[in-house]
């Protein structure tokens, strides 16, 4: 003990400028969504299309909504996360569009599978670099954002922002991806969401850590 | 009189107040709370000495502090508080595990080693008359030396001020009399 608790509170209460209350979690996440789109916006426009995009269909669309349910529910809770007296069961509501998008997926992948319309999956292998492309931006935001609250639970924030990150980056390569192959897309772009949310578990307690004040007061 | 527990609005507003920028507010809802975080570090079956609840106590304190702009002014205070104290009182729990992971309980042994020579125990020498004898049958310079330096303590510095000579010189002097001595008592 340095110095006695007494002492401390009235150095810390001297040293209290205004700090700016951080925005409730789905605002935040509102603001998220908007830097991660026009991102996406621009990827789209500057990225070579190999072919014409296939016809879009129900499944098409129930899978995409499904993802952006997934990311948004995650982005949600990433940042409800980090707001001390929020409820950790906020994390769960992402898993409902979570499983929905992969049973969608997972539904295609069996027709594919039973069918000859199996594309040769070696030759998309590009898929998993264009998903770590299209997540950069919307990791280094959500990073950016996440590290301003408080540390409480690092993996489960790091899980939640890599969950919400990669299905995001998903939906945003899903529009230009010259196939409709739903075994691709969960070879690829799931192997890769699943492999950022295991990185960014593993790592989390060392992305996000208490600031240290000491110097303040 | 027994003191009454304040009210989380109460709480909430000198919170909303400290965001603003009032020190005042701010320092009442720190002394408010510094009982209340006594009470729950005092609490945990871990933490018992005093210094040990105090440096949690601080450590919540300081937590409390860098994040305090996470509070929602719509939300509750209690809540947001504990969730802090949790996690501190958590980390605190971990950090002690680990360090007492690798510390060994061991009893307080009189002796390093068995070997006679490594437990002299640092007594004197056994004759202080002979060694007084052979002080005083020194060289002028050499006992000025022992006298200064090794019987009065004194420091290189002040043993060259009080005896005029250099510290080098003080230096040479002492080993060589440490040299005689040596041999003048072990002869015996």
């Amino acid at each position: 003990m340095a110095r006695p608790t007494a002492d401390l509170v009235r150095q810390l209460a001297a040293n209290s400028a205004a700090v700016q209350p951080l925005p409730r979690p789905w605002l935040r996440t509102a603001a998220w969504l908007v830097v991660c789109l026009l991102y996406l916006v621009l990827l789209d426009v500057a990225w070579p299309h190999e072919a014409p995009y296939k016809p879009i269909d129900g499944r098409f669309v129930v899978e995409q909504i499904a993802a952006l349910a997934t990311g948004v529910a995650a982005a949600i809770a990433a940042f409800a996360s980090i707001v001390p007296g929020y409820s950790r069961r906020l994390a769960l509501a992402s898993f409902l569009p979570l499983a929905l998008w992969l049973v969608v997926l997972g539904q295609s992948c069996a027709r594919e599978w039973s069918s000859s319309l199996l594309p040769p999956m070696l030759s998309h292998w590009g898929c998993f670099p264009a998903t770590i492309i299209a997540g950069l931006v919307p990791a280094m935001a959500m990073l950016v954002m996440l590290r301003r609250g408080a540390p409480i639970a690092p993996r489960l924030t790091t899980a939640l922002a890599g969950l919400a990150v990669a299905s995001l980056a998903n939906v945003g390569i899903r529009f230009v991806h010259p196939f409709d192959a739903s075994l691709i897309v969960l070879a690829w772009h799931v192997v890769a969401m699943f492999g950022v949310i295991g990185l960014a578990t593993i790592f989390g307690n060392r992305l996000f850590t208490w600031r240290d004040v000491t110097d303040h007061v | 009189m027994r003191a009454v527990r304040p009210g989380d609005d109460h709480l909430a507003d000198l919170m909303r107040a400290a965001q603003a920028g009032h020190p005042e507010a701010y320092l009442e809802l720190l002394e408010t709370i510094t009982p209340i975080l006594r009470r729950v570090i005092r609490r945990q079956p871990f933490f018992a000495g005093f210094e040990e609840v105090e440096d949690l106590l601080q450590d919540v304190l300081l937590s409390v502090h860098a994040v305090r702009h996470t509070f929602d002014p719509g939300r509750p205070f209690m809540p947001w508080l504990l969730a802090i104290v949790r996690n501190r009182l958590a980390d605190a729990a971990r950090r002690r595990a680990r360090t007492s992971a690798h510390e060994w309980v061991v009893d307080d042994l009189d002796v390093t080693f068995p070997a006679s020579n490594a437990n002299s125990g640092g007594e004197g020498y056994g004759d202080p008359e002979a060694l007084q004898h052979a002080i005083e049958g020194l060289p002028t310079g050499q006992r000025q030396a022992i006298q200064l330096l090794k019987l009065r303590q004194l420091s290189l510095k002040e043993a060259a001020a009080a005896s005029g000579m250099t510290v080098g010189a003080l230096k040479v002097a002492t080993h060589r009399a440490m040299m005689t001595l040596r041999r003048l008592l072990t002869a015996k």
